[in-house]
């Protein structure tokens, strides 16, 4: 059930029926529904893996409260790494086991030994990633003493299965969403306009900006081999601005839905091309996994090599970008996608400007020369690792990489797409940016934009995104990128 | 509160809502080849003996107003896969009580149709989802689909409320007489005759096909075995087809498809027929490379109806 189908548009609308007019006054209820309609929305996808994720939430449910009330540090100690050995051991085996053998064999291979371990025919559950990183972290934050565990199963299994972000996030931790799954929700209709506004806007930009650059891009990336390096260029660009108009778009539907019943989750991306270095932009995409890969990961590494000054803060960076890379999944092309980006990070740490925070165009329309020049360089080098996230090995990515810089980047590019489903793809990425920039002090890109306008024209306005989603709105691939992580 | 809200909601979409409710009522007035031959279908399925079944080639080339010693019906279509000839059948059974044969029309390109995201026929399916219920092979079928605003593109619903609907109608679609035959549109049309032409139909139909046919000789397998629980015969046709296209086609396919075929008639016992080398057809019988016209339809007919009598006698 995916948020751009009918089929949720009628679950979600029945949903909201009974959770604001028939279970209004009994918050115990309306979680109970909210557990209800996230099992279902998880069965529709895939019914097989639900008892998995009945028995994860019930493991990590007593372990918090054993955790929580056990005065011993060792029995402490063991209940939290059962619960991290589940969680990692879950992931290891569902996303990863299958790529550890393939690369033995590989290793094998390569030393001569003919040892032919098989793989097994693995199924990866649908959002594997996302709600066991919900229960790693509350264990996590149980065991600091930064949030009490929850006595309320209802609460805690909802939590772990919260349908709006279960199936590509964002990721919730625990101490922002067991809060609000406790008390009592009450309607607050500024809020849910503005979910509205922001369900609308990611409508926009999964259907007519993410969908309509795939139809471009897909064939590029499926048969590169002989094109113009100026043809790859175009298609690296507009998988670039895929990824991103699939997954914000996502994510502030979720977001947005998630409003509508009265929760405030994580923002997961705050306009990451106006980013000015790479420090910026990953404090802007991503948000919910940067943070909590920060929190988790990186604090604890930076601790440790804090002796070794800037190449202890290296080492922690590429370790912690690496842990992301591989978070998208078991393949050598997300590792070195992730390594990458933690290189990217050494010279802002050797010249300190990592933890520069300067907002672009302050108070003016337009950026200067130099923030343009810093958000296009850090948009080219996000560019050039999206290749490799892309491509479906690491050898096709070099083969890409070799073809792009050749002297054909001069020549005019050929785009599979016809003229005119290009042009109008072009122009949709160009409104897309222009309102993000204007709306980039806001929360999301409509959140204020035009409000100055008489209601008529705002509403027109409004009418307008939704006749260019209907016209332009690519309604065959309906699938999200990272609803595969 | 939630009330105001939904009331704003409620407002803001009523304009969309109203234009959804016009244009749901507007495409199910527009005819399509799907509806036509459905509705058609269901006023003779009391009495019918005979069912033709396959892609285009057959809708075209079969007539069943030659047959005139048994009711039949013609129940291809465009492009229509094996996989949905199988279960339009099989799905139907239980509603035609006289029938006494099914003609399956079989060529290589349906033997070995590619399955996925290689189909470009895939959209088809939701034609099949709505008009006929019949569960889709490839894709997830969506609520959207049992509607007529979700069998188009949504800019299409768009454009065409505003043309108008009946706009939106094939002219084709005159061609097909009561008993499901399409008669070609220019009778002794020699258009579109041409080994350039044959090039270019092979190059696109050759486009994504799989190498192997297990999937579609399964489906006759197992429409076989239901209809004789039934007592009802299976036959396996194969039309005649232009000499242009028969030249430019790929001579593996045609012999792989040629081994299939043989092994699945001797191991079901399956009767064929393979009319594809029958030299009394000439240009003046097609309507273009692949197709029979209405003089081709009308000597192959009376041909198999001839067939078909020492089958059902």
């Amino acid at each position: 059930m995916v948020f751009t189908s009918l089929t949720f548009l009628l679950f979600f609308t029945t949903f909201f029926f009974l959770y604001w007019f028939v279970f209004k006054e009994n918050v115990t209820l309306q979680n109970l529904l909210v557990l209800i309609a996230s099992y279902l929305f998880y069965s529709w996808a895939d019914w097989r893996f639900l008892s998995l994720l009945i028995c994860i939430s019930i493991l990590n449910y007593y372990l918090g409260i054993y955790i929580e009330k056990s005065t011993k540090p060792k029995i402490k100690n063991l209940l939290l790494y059962v619960g991290l050995i589940q969680g990692i051991g879950v992931l290891a085996f569902f996303k990863y086991f299958n790529f550890f053998i393939d690369s033995f064999n590989e290793v094998f291979h390569a030393l001569n030994i003919h040892w032919n371990i098989h793989t097994l025919n693995i199924i990866i559950p649908l959002g594997i990633s996302f709600f066991t990183f919900r229960t790693i972290s509350y264990l996590l934050d149980i065991d600091k003493g930064k949030i009490h565990a929850t006595k309320d199963w209802i609460v805690f299994f909802s939590y772990v299965a919260f349908f709006p972000s279960l199936l590509s996030g964002p990721i919730d931790k625990a101490k922002t969403l067991i809060p609000q799954l406790e008390q009592k929700r009450i309607f607050d209709h500024d809020s849910a306009t503005d979910g509205m506004r922001q369900i609308l806007w990611g409508l926009f930009k999964k259907l007519v900006i993410a969908d309509n650059c795939a139809t471009i891009t897909n064939p590029i990336f499926e048969g590169h081999s002989g094109l113009p390096a100026s043809t790859l260029l175009v298609g690296a660009f507009l998988y670039s601005i895929q990824v991103y108009a699939d997954f914000s778009g996502y994510s502030d539907m979720a977001i947005g839905f998630s409003r509508l019943i009265g929760f405030n989750i994580t923002k997961n991306f705050d306009f990451p091309f106006f980013a000015q270095n790479i420090a910026e932009f990953w404090r802007k995409w991503h948000i919910s996994l940067t943070s909590w890969v920060t929190e988790y990961v990186f604090t604890p590494l930076s601790i440790k090599f804090r002796d070794y000054n800037n190449f202890g803060l290296i080492l922690a960076i590429v370790i912690n970008l690496t842990i992301v890379g591989i978070w998208h999944g078991a393949k050598w092309t997300n590792i070195f996608y992730g390594f990458i980006h933690g290189c990217y990070f050494i010279p802002l740490i050797i010249f300190g400007t990592m933890n520069k925070k300067k907002r672009i165009a302050k108070d003016k329309l337009l950026p200067s020369f130099r923030e343009f020049i810093n958000v296009l360089g850090t948009f080219s080098l996000v560019m050039f690792t999206f290749i490799i996230f892309r491509s479906e090995s690491v050898i096709e990515a070099f083969h890409y990489y070799r073809e792009l810089f050749s002297l054909s980047i001069f020549s005019v590019p050929h785009i599979s797409s016809d003229k005119y489903s290009a042009t109008i793809t072009v122009l949709s990425i160009f409104i897309m940016f222009a309102i993000e920039w204007l709306g980039r002090e806001q929360d999301h890109a409509l959140s204020q934009f035009g409000f100055k306008w008489p209601k008529p024209v705002l509403w027109s306005f409004y009418y307008l995104i939704v006749f260019t989603i209907l016209v332009f709105g690519s309604f065959e691939n309906r699938q999200f990128i990272y609803s595969q992580f | 509160m939630v009330t105001r809200f939904l009331l704003k909601i409620l407002l803001f979409a009523s304009p969309i809502l109203l234009f959804l409710i016009y244009a749901e009522i507007g495409l199910s007035h527009v005819p399509t080849s799907y509806s036509i031959l459905k509705e058609n279908y269901y006023k003779r399925e009391k009495e019918l003996e005979v069912v033709f079944i396959g892609a285009s080639d057959s809708q075209l080339g079969i007539a069943p107003k030659f047959f005139t010693n048994h009711t039949s019906y013609n129940l291809s279509n465009s492009s229509q896969s094996i996989f949905t000839c199988c279960r339009l059948i099989e799905t139907n059974l239980e509603r035609l009580p006289k029938l006494k044969l099914v003609v399956l029309c079989v060529s290589p390109i349906l033997i070995f149709q590619s399955s996925g995201k290689g189909n470009v026929e895939q959209w088809r399916e939701k034609f099949y989802y709505h008009f006929w219920n019949l569960q889709p092979e490839f894709s997830e079928p969506s609520l959207l689909w049992r509607f007529n605003i979700g069998l188009y593109e949504p800019k299409t619903v768009l454009l065409y409320g505003l043309k108008g609907y009946n706009k939106l109608t094939n002219p084709l679609l005159k061609n097909i007489d009561s008993l499901g035959w399409e008669r070609g549109s220019s009778d002794n049309s020699t258009q579109a005759l041409s080994n350039k032409a044959a090039k270019e139909t092979v190059k696109f139909q050759l486009n994504g096909l799989e190498t192997s046919s297990n999937r579609t000789i399964g489906y006759i397998s197992e429409l076989n075995s239901i209809l004789k629980k039934k007592n009802i015969k299976l036959i396996l046709v194969q039309l005649p087809i232009s000499k242009y296209y028969l030249e430019e086609f790929p001579s593996e396919i045609v012999n792989k498809s040629k081994t299939v075929i043989d092994s699945l008639t001797i191991s079901e016992h399956i009767p064929y027929y393979n009319f594809r080398y029958d030299t009394i057809y000439h240009d003046s019988d097609f309507r273009d490379v692949t197709h029979l016209n209405y003089r081709g339809a009308e000597k192959f007919s009376n041909e198999l109806n001839k067939t078909l009598q020492t089958i059902l006698d």
